[in-house]
């Protein structure tokens, strides 16, 4: 039955003219904090796959009077989306160099990667590409803004499979 | 000729004493300017991303809350808007004529742009004062708002930029050192 599916999806996209596109993206993976859970992995992840064992999007870091979820984007390039919660889960203000306010909260790209990950992430780090040094440091901040506690976000990046269907 | 260093050090206090971004020439929307630095007494509420609550006595009519972007230490101001909302879209157009009639008169000789769909759009560079509805996370709350800040690709506004980041620097570097 899977082959008679996988033919007839061949099929369907040589008549539509459809062609997919294979390419190489960047994923970035959380390293070197031991109080990190995982809480999340994925093989879709987004414009990009893996075929065998999932990556993790979703992690977590607790603390006495926070937690920080951490989740990667869904485009090829390696990013993270952030959302510090109080113990009562009202959401917190996170500032750092490298970060800043996610721009369209109701954009269809965030509302897509908001349901990929299961979160509502309020910050997004600059493009990991694109920063030198790997890690990103930020400060969670009470409604006083009053510094909480600081974070280091230490991450390498790993290439992942990417697929995009071109239209002829 | 004599050496005078003391002129050196008053030099120096004029400088540290000077408003590191404030724009003298930022028009002002409802009682604040860009660039200048907020006084930490006329902060009301702290919100998320950037945003404090200020006294809302400056608001032109039909507005009710006065927002400011500002940087994390100094608190200098990187966009001021006025806003209000409402439960139903259609109360919002009657707001946006209103404004669109205010602003032509507040900035006379400004660029200004009003399509059928979109933001209204008074500008003249580096500023850009935009009247638009937004939705908020929260189902059926409609937000009217008359912002003014820099043209995203402006000098000012990356100035402003970096000194957000710069400042953010500043404060996680305070509270790693328990100052």
């Amino acid at each position: 039955m899977r082959f008679l599916r996988a033919i007839f999806l061949i099929g369907l996209l040589c008549q539509t003219g459809c062609v997919p596109h294979l390419y190489d993206g960047e994923f970035a993976l959380l390293v070197g904090n031991l109080e990190t859970n995982i809480t999340r992995r994925d093989k879709d992840l987004g414009d990009c796959y893996r075929v065998f064992s999932g990556l993790p999007t979703v992690y977590e870091i607790s603390r006495p009077n926070y937690t920080l979820h951490v989740a990667h984007g869904n485009r090829y390039w390696p990013q993270f989306y952030l959302a510090a919660e109080s113990k009562d889960r009202t959401p917190m203000e996170i500032i750092g160099p490298d970060i800043e306010p996610v721009r369209a909260v109701w954009g269809a790209d965030h509302q897509r990667l908001e349901e990929a990950r299961g979160l509502q992430l309020s910050h997004q780090t600059a493009r990991l590409d694109r920063v030198l040094g790997g890690s990103v440091t930020i400060a969670i901040l009470d409604s006083q803004w009053d510094v909480l506690g600081v974070e280091q976000l230490k991450y390498v990046t790993l290439d992942v499979n990417c697929v995009e269907v071109d239209s002829l | 000729m004599t050496r005078r260093p003391y002129r050196l050090w008053a030099y120096f206090l004029v400088f540290l004493s000077a408003p590191a971004h404030s724009d003298f020439n930022s028009p002002e929307l409802f009682g604040y300017k860009l660039g200048q630095r907020l006084e930490v007494t006329e902060v009301i509420e702290r919100r998320m991303y950037g945003v404090v609550v200020a006294d809302p006595a400056g608001l032109t009519e039909g507005l009710e809350e006065l927002l400011l972007t500002v940087t994390p230490k100094t608190h200098t101001i990187v966009s001021i808007s006025g806003s209000v909302s409402f439960d139903d879209a259609e109360q919002i157009k009657g707001m946006e004529d209103q404004y669109w009639e205010i602003l032509k008169v507040q900035f006379e000789g400004w660029e200004r742009q009003r399509l059928g769909i979109g933001p209204i759009i008074f500008w003249k560079s580096p500023f850009a004062v935009r009247v638009s509805t937004s939705r908020t996370r929260t189902e059926g709350i409609f937000e009217f708002s008359v912002r003014l800040d820099y043209s995203p690709a402006s000098p000012e506004r990356r100035a402003l930029e970096a000194l957000r980041r710069k400042e953010a620097r500043q404060v996680i570097a305070d509270k790693l050192s328990g100052s």
